[in-house]
């Protein structure tokens, strides 16, 4: 991977004032650090093969194919030209943290992600909407492909406001009941709330055949429990305080941490969820680059059986 | 098990110290502290921390908790050590096996003079080594077994059956503890354990249901007492108490090795003419390893008369002179006093003179002329301010004069004596008078061997028995190189004449026992020989004295000596009379434990009162022709009254035995077998404000510390490496 400019970095983008800039400066730095088109990151479903006609676009020759049956024969996508991308906002307390060493709080970090998302799903001509939730849904945006649609998604991420607790089991299962067509659904959240709920959701998501992709947005702190002396830790969402010395309890919190991010994996793999962890000490170029470059890995895994 | 009384048994040698056990606290104030922090962290991802404090919380907590213990525990023991530590003697007791039996104790506590010594330098209100042992025979006594039995005996030169019959009562024992005094006198191990044995034995004989015996010693180990528990006497002592009673010796206090005494204060002269000088001599001992500087002051009736300042070699002596002249005739005390340090007692001394007007002698003759030339010597000009007072008397009068009037008797060729001339002169002597005995040709030898120089019940009055008349001569004399008091002023003045005074004829002497010759015979046959007769002093010259004293068994006939003419005659007769009434300074000087008797001749003393240096009444109990007093403890001075009056008729210095001076001690290793040194002190020492037994709990609790820092590091260490 290509290195990321220095304007990507969350320090820098930290300066930028307004989710629109920074999230274009997002997409052109993504965009400028792709050798391919952007609109395979979010190509739809594979669906079957059809022969070649004259006149089709060689790029979805399936060559492979070709080279077992000597026969041209063309992939197929569901829905080519009708993708509808929601995106799934955790707006809740705990997205509001910003460690000591952070340019910027994980819903700021995860703000420029889902601006940058929608922009290239709009870029695609693809319908984006989004929806904000902490206990319950804040916003929602229905998804539409206009132009224009990208202020709205811009303002609503800009007013989020993180103040409630979180839901994010509960949430995902009222929103698989709730979208009839299937379509992709991106959470961005740092799934801190009920490990079971929350892999109960995906899994409600996932009976659905949405294809889902999971950004877990941390906090380097949360990762390392970089603490030192003795200290009172404030509890976010209506949590107990706790007075403990970090260095006794580093590895038991990290062990704990392990557990859970081995959970959320685990779902993910098993309903073939794609799942990407990101500190927000990570360029969010390269975040995005990566979950997306996953997402292509992904999808031409799922053609390949369907190949053999 | 651990009997729960040890827990009380417990005291310190510094409870001020255990202040700082008070900072036990700063821990934990730390621990709190730290609890309290300001450092706050807003934290999202709670539920991992939670979980993770529900998991290690009871760990960590007691983690937490044996740390802070460990850091407590150090600055807790930190305090106990400096507290110094001590066990009671009483839990030393309480270990010993068997306390199911009822018991029955010795308690034998020191009270020579020695324990008086102070352990900390002249801190007013701090206590003795002896209230040190008594406050550990006290609280033996409270924490003692119901039933047990004590009894309680002084360890000191005349010692005491205080409590002879086993008591029962503790308040009883405790009060008869609490009134022991020091004793102002050496302690006689010897005698003590004689003691110990009888009371032992009355308790087996009277008390058989108490079945264990114990005897617990409370002494200083002064090595003037406790040396002589090497002794096959004192061995054999302990060994036939080892038998019966379990004995334990309890060291108390600390050596002392910085200690001075003021050993002795002396006169040459004790009865002197009031107008002639005094000189004092005192000698100051140091007992320490160091050279000491001190200052002594002179008083005379109480009055500063001279200061001086010494420098006291390190164990040795230094002497302060003194010369001082009375103004009134009479009796007059004379005080020596240094600077005070641990032991007070012997920092003083006191000296009794008489200073009469004049020295009255006696002279006893047979022939009026014979006393001629000892009057004139006596009185060389008449003129003049004489020492003495001579009267002259005929010796079929000497019974019947009344001696006490004299200070001196001089026989001048006196021909013979009847037993009770004798018996009244051997009693004018023993009293303290002086005999002076001068030859001649009246004297009848086997007279004055019989009734005089008789080794008989009674001390011999003469100095030597007399033997055959020695002709020839002119015989030369020899000074003894003046070793002798009475020739001692002729030393360097041999232009005198002392030895070249013509002898024809004298009388061979043989010596007494204990006689001592000051000038002999070139054949070294005594020419002048004394003799200690009770207080007094008998002199015996050889030769005669007057012109008279002729050998007429020779032609021509030879005189026996030329001696009244010689120029040495005067000094030489002055000498004897001031040294044959030597003892009469000794009347009212005496040392602790010393008997001494008032004689009854003094009209005033039926009618008088003794009392003691505190101004407390001794009684004196009648007995035959003197008042003896019941065996002095306390030195200094001694006065007695008119019973009806203040002014006191007499003053008799009471000084202490110089051996106690020296507070050497033995080591606790070196006692017997039979005796088992018992470590630890008491819980008043404290209170009794002295620095108890050095112990070795102080240095126990020291490594405790010392273990609980590394236990401490190893284990925060290791907390943080697991941490880590």
């Amino acid at each position: 991977m290509a290195t990321s400019p220095k304007s990507l970095d969350p320090r820098t983008l930290a300066k930028l004032s307004g989710l629109r800039l920074r999230a274009r400066r997002i997409v052109e730095g993504y965009v400028a650090g792709l050798h391919r088109s952007p609109r395979h990151g979010f190509s739809i479903e594979f669906a079957e093969h059809r022969e070649y006609a004259p006149g089709d676009d060689l790029r979805y020759l399936d060559w492979k194919v070709f080279g077992r049956t000597d026969k041209f024969y063309l992939k197929r996508f569901e829905d080519e030209t009708n993708l509808v991308c929601h995106i799934v906002f955790d707006a809740s307390e705990s997205m509001g943290f910003r460690g000591p060493q952070a340019a910027i709080s994980k819903v700021e970090y995860a703000a420029c992600l889902a601006a940058s998302l929608a922009w290239l799903v709009l870029k695609q001509q693809d319908a984006v909407g989004l929806v904000t939730y902490d206990q319950q849904f804040r916003d929602e945006l229905p998804p539409s492909n206009r132009a224009t649609h990208l202020h709205q998604v811009i303002d609503v991420l800009e007013r989020c406001q993180p103040h409630s607790p979180t839901a994010t089991g509960p949430i995902l299962k009222q929103l698989a009941q709730r979208l009839q067509r299937r379509s992709v659904v991106i959470l961005i959240s740092d799934l801190l709330s009920d490990t079971t709920q929350l892999l109960a959701g995906l899994r409600a998501l996932h009976g659905r055949r949405h294809d889902i992709g999971v950004l877990q947005i941390m906090d380097p702190a949360e990762l390392s429990f970089p603490f030192d002396r003795p200290t009172r830790f404030r509890g976010l969402e209506q949590l107990a305080d706790v007075v403990a010395d970090p260095r006794r309890l580093r590895a038991a919190y990290l062990a704990e941490l392990e557990h859970h991010l081995a959970s959320v994996r685990r779902a993910c793999r098993e309903c073939e969820i794609d799942y990407c962890l990101i500190p927000t000490d990570e360029p969010l170029d390269r975040a995005l680059t990566s979950f997306l470059s996953r997402r292509m890995a992904r999808a031409s895994e799922r053609s390949r059986p369907s190949n053999s | 098990m651990i009997p729960p009384t040890l827990f009380s048994a417990w005291s310190f040698a510094s409870l001020g110290m255990l202040g700082w056990s008070a900072a036990v606290a700063i821990p934990i104030a730390i621990h709190l502290w730290s609890r309290r922090t300001r450092h706050e962290v807003s934290w999202a991802a709670m539920q991992f921390l939670l979980a993770a404090v529900d998991k290690q919380s009871r760990r960590l907590r007691i983690e937490q908790w044996l740390l802070l213990a460990i850091r407590v525990g150090i600055l807790a023991v930190f305090a106990l050590a400096v507290a110094d530590p001590l066990l009671s003697g009483t839990a030393i007791l309480q270990l010993m096996p068997d306390t199911n039996q009822r018991h029955h104790t010795v308690l034998v506590i020191d009270v020579s003079y020695s324990m008086s010594a102070r352990p900390h330098d002249q801190q007013a209100g701090h206590g003795t080594l002896l209230d040190v042992a008594k406050a550990q025979a006290i609280a033996m006594v409270q924490q003692a077994a119901q039933g047990d039995g004590f009894t309680l005996v002084t360890l000191t030169e005349s010692p005491r059956a205080v409590i002879a019959s086993v008591a029962f009562e503790r308040d009883d024992v405790i009060r008869e503890i609490n009134g022991l005094t020091i004793d102002h006198q050496s302690a006689s191990l010897n005698e003590t354990l004689g003691e110990v044995a009888s009371v032992l034995e009355r308790a087996e004989r009277r008390y058989p249901e108490l079945e264990g015996s114990r005897v617990v010693l409370f002494s200083d180990l002064g090595l003037t007492t406790w040396e002589a528990a090497a002794t096959p006497a004192v061995r054999r002592q302990l060994a036939a108490l080892a038998e019966d009673a379990e004995l334990a010796v309890r060291e108390i206090g600390k050596p002392i090795d910085d200690n001075t005494t003021i050993g002795m204060l002396t006169t040459t002269t004790p009865v002197t003419p009031v107008h002639r000088p005094i000189t004092f001599e005192a000698v100051v001992r140091n007992h320490s390893l160091q050279e000491q500087r001190r200052r002594i002051e002179f008083l005379v009736d109480g009055q500063g008369a001279a200061q001086q300042a010494l420098t006291v070699p390190a164990e040795g002596n230094a002497t302060a002179t003194f010369t001082h002249q009375f103004r009134a005739a009479g009796q007059h005390l004379v005080e020596a006093r240094t600077d005070d340090d641990r032991v007070l007692l012997d920092n003083h001394r006191w000296l009794s003179v008489t200073t009469p007007a004049s020295i009255h002698v006696l002279c006893v003759t047979s022939t009026p002329t014979a006393s001629r030339y000892i009057e004139l010597a006596l009185a060389p000009s008449p003129a003049g301010v004489s020492d003495f007072t001579t009267e002259v008397v005929s010796d079929n009068l000497l019974i019947d004069t009344d001696l006490e009037r004299y200070d001196c008797v001089i026989l001048a060729n006196v021909g013979r004596l009847g037993s009770d001339e004798a018996q009244h002169l051997r009693q004018f002597v023993i009293e303290g008078g002086g005999l002076i005995t001068i030859l001649g040709d009246q004297v009848q030898r086997r007279s004055y061997n019989e009734e005089l120089a008789a080794d008989t019940s009674a001390s011999p009055l003469l100095p030597a028995t007399l033997g055959e008349l020695v002709r020839g001569g002119p015989h030369r004399l020899d000074a003894l190189q003046y070793q002798h008091p009475l020739v001692a002023a002729f030393r360097g003045h041999q232009r005198a004449g002392l030895l070249t005074i013509p002898v024809w004829r004298y009388v061979r002497l043989q010596p007494q026992a204990g006689a001592r010759p000051a000038l002999a015979f070139h054949n070294g046959d005594p020419a002048l020989i004394s003799q200690r007769v009770g207080r007094g002093r008998s002199v015996l010259l050889a030769t005669a004295a007057d012109a008279d004293s002729i050998d007429r068994s020779t032609v021509p006939i030879v005189p026996w000596s030329a001696i009244v003419s010689w120029p040495s005659f005067p000094p030489l007769l002055h000498e004897m009379v001031h040294f044959s009434i030597s003892g009469r300074g000794e009347n009212d000087n005496y040392l602790v434990g010393e008997p001494w008797e008032l004689s009854r001749r003094e009209p005033t003393m039926t009618a008088s009162v003794v009392l003691d240096p505190n101004g407390d009444p001794l009684a004196t109990s009648a007995g035959g022709s003197s008042a003896s007093l019941p065996i002095t403890r306390l030195s200094g001075v001694y006065r007695i009254e008119q019973r009806t009056g203040d002014r006191p008729l007499r003053q008799i210095a009471v000084n202490l035995p110089v051996e106690e001076g020296d507070l050497s001690r033995l080591a606790a290793s070196d006692l017997p077998a039979e005796l088992r040194a018992v470590e630890g002190s008491i819980d008043d020492a404290e209170t009794a404000g002295i620095d108890p037994q050095p112990s070795q709990w102080f240095r126990i609790f020291l490594g405790a510390v010392i273990l609980l820092v590394l236990v401490e590091s190893a284990f925060a260490g290791w907390l943080d490496a697991r941490a880590a």
